[in-house]
């Protein structure tokens, strides 16, 4: 009896999730048709990429602001590095890769390796990461026109009706649950961003273990900037900012916890979808971008709020 | 015993060993530099951008934090623009510092009665109020011109201007407050320790809600000067307000583990930014290399901040998150 009632809190964010989904279908005729939720999977999974780096970096005591300024710079290499080939393309998404980890690691060394505040150091990177974007580009829009079939399928193509966006997703997704929570390293995460004094005691090297958090985060934040370029093919250097708060929402919606030590891929998944719903459902029921910001800073104050009562009401 | 205090009096004081410098540099390179206009100039942006950094300097002497101050700058400006046509000048003033408190009560419930961590609340805060001035506005700037409220932003009284004034009389005051007042010296004991702080009987919730509306009203206040220099008041100012403010704050010495600063470092900082972007101007340095040496700038200090706190143990960051 007690397992299933842990068992239900612990899922508490997937009855939301059913529930969101049984009250649209209810409200819209159009929501629970085959092509809408398509949609939704297609315009989540680039949210959802990234915000699988933001569990980690959150789960190590953490916040990264710079991976929307990551994301649009690896998307605005991989459409400036013109995929009109084969080559040309597995360069384009090679290149932006290496860029995107390189500048995790940069963020790594300055809040790992030198204890520097995470959130006044990522802002400091990104500020510089989107000026080194219009810099690149000179303050442009970049398209590539005739990009490579295999570009536009990356974007837009299907595997047996599924979207080839959501199944990278579901990739970047498993493996990111299998380190959590079948490697060395998870476990040092866990512990590192729990307490890091009685991790460091124990001999845990917390510092490189925060330190590699940072680099998913640029790894997975240029990935979702590749996928954002191969759907799109014309962008605005400055298209990746907000993807940060986004995926911090969606992490933070699925009870990962903003003290670090506490959080999970499966459920970030379950916010990624949450939030990718509601703003599906707001964007059908003809609500504005701007006050779906509004609303979406009161779900995240409101989410963080509710997992701080039920921590205190558990004690 | 002497040239020790001198040691540390300018180790407390170390931009002013930059910015004397920097300012002879500039007026040695470039004649238009030190021109009443030139100086006009950089003494208003100056002013508006050391409002929210004298705010932002309560709020991280608290060991608080605040993401929300340029959002907040934006729907200020905006309030007090559309109020003025309806209410004058009075009402443009008050409409643009209630917006500001609103801000900072925003800030103040997350953080004391939610107990959100001041990152959160703040993001909070900055999401729901650029959505919304952006929402009412729909993205729109508002202008309307009045000779009183052009003041504000534009008059001079003898050769200084007005906005100079008042972040002189708002440095003044926040002087006096946060080092002869009981609750100024209240908001260094919530930030040094906030459990030391709430047991010798500090109430440290309303402090630290105090310390989230004066970061609002002077945010308020800034917006409301913005918008009276530009007799315009538009929703997207401010995206890198924060970003400026926190430089200008930790340049100057205050620290991000809390309970130490002073206002006085901070106009320090500040001058410093202000002259710093004056003369990347004056020298044409593009608006992206800018943003560049901002961000670098912020990165080399944050480093700094870490370095001069050596002792406290690292993973205190996450307090100050």
């Amino acid at each position: 009896m007690k397992a299933l009632v842990s068992n239900l809190k612990r899922y508490a964010i997937w009855w939301v999730l059913v529930g969101l989904v049984l009250l649209l279908t209810l409200l819209s005729d159009v929501f629970l048709t085959p092509d809408n939720l398509m949609n939704v999977l297609r315009q989540v999974s680039i949210n959802g990429v990234v915000a699988v780096g933001m569990t980690f970096v959150l789960i190590g005591g953490n916040f990264d602001l710079s991976v929307g300024y990551i994301l649009g710079l690896a998307a605005v290499m991989a459409i400036q590095l013109q995929p009109t080939t084969p080559l040309a393309t597995a360069v384009a998404i090679l290149l932006p890769l290496v860029v995107g980890t390189i500048l995790g690691l940069g963020n790594g060394f300055l809040i790992g390796n030198l204890g520097a505040n995470s959130i006044v150091v990522t802002v400091g990177t990104g500020f510089a990461i989107q000026a080194l974007t219009l810099l690149y580009v000179g303050g442009q829009h970049v398209s590539v026109w005739e990009a490579d079939p295999s570009f536009v399928t990356l974007g837009s193509g299907y595997v047996l009706g599924v979207p080839i966006p959501a199944i990278v997703f579901l990739v970047v997704a498993l493996c990111g649950h299998f380190l959590l929570t079948r490697t060395t390293y998870g476990q040092y995460l866990y512990a590192s961003g729990d307490n890091p004094t009685a991790a460091a005691l124990a001999g845990v090297p917390v510092k490189r273990t925060r330190a590699l958090t940072f680099v998913l985060a640029g790894l997975t934040a240029a990935i979702g900037g590749i996928m954002l370029a191969a759907r799109v093919r014309n962008l605005d250097p400055t298209a990746g900012a907000g993807y940060e708060f986004d995926a911090l929402t969606a992490a933070i919606l699925g009870g990962t916890s903003v003290n670090g030590g506490r959080g999970s891929v499966v459920t970030t998944i379950a916010g990624v979808i949450i939030l990718g719903i509601l703003s599906n459902a707001m964007t059908l029921l003809n609500i504005s971008y701007n006050y779906q910001l509004v609303i979406r800073g009161v779900i995240l104050v409101a989410a963080v709020s509710i997992d701080i009562m039920a921590r205190r009401g558990s004690r | 015993m002497k040239s020790r205090r001198w040691v540390d009096a300018l180790r407390t004081h170390r931009m002013l060993a930059i910015v004397i410098p920097m300012f002879v540099l500039f007026a040695v390179i470039n004649p238009r530099f030190l021109t009443v206009r030139n100086l006009t100039n950089v003494l208003q942006q100056f002013s508006v951008d050391g409002l929210i950094a004298l705010g932002m300097t309560v709020v991280i002497i608290g060991a608080g934090f605040d993401l929300a101050v340029g959002a907040v700058e934006a729907a200020a400006g905006v309030a007090a623009v559309a109020a003025l046509q309806h209410a004058g000048v009075p009402g443009a003033v008050l409409a643009g510092l209630a917006v500001g408190l609103i801000g900072g009560l925003l800030n103040g419930v997350f953080t004391t009665k939610l107990g959100l961590s001041p990152f959160i609340a703040s993001l909070g805060t900055m999401l729901i109020a650029r959505g919304v001035v952006m929402g009412v506005t729909d993205a729109k700037p508002i202008s309307y011109f009045d000779e009183t409220f052009d003041f504000l932003g534009n008059g001079r009284i003898g050769e200084i201007p007005v906005p100079a004034i008042i972040l002189l009389v708002v440095a003044i005051l926040l002087h006096i407050f946060l080092t002869r007042t009981r609750p100024g010296r209240q908001v260094f004991a919530l930030g040094g320790n906030e459990e030391a702080a709430r047991v010798t009987g500090v109430p440290t919730d309303r402090i630290k809600a105090m310390t989230y509306l004066i970061g609002g009203a002077l945010a308020g206040l800034s917006g409301l000067l913005l918008a009276s220099r530009l007799a315009t008041g538009s929703p997207v100012v401010g995206e890198d307000a924060s970003l400026t403010a926190v430089s200008a704050v930790l340049l100057g010495g205050t620290s991000l583990a809390g309970g130490k600063g002073s206002v006085v470092q901070t106009v320090e900082g500040t001058l410093f930014m202000s002259l710093l972007v004056n003369g990347m101007n004056l020298l044409k340095v593009s608006a992206y290399y800018q943003t560049l040496i901002q961000g670098l700038c912020l990165i080399v200090v944050v480093v700094i901040d870490v370095y001069s706190n050596r002792t406290r143990f690292a993973g205190r960051e996450r307090r100050a998150a």
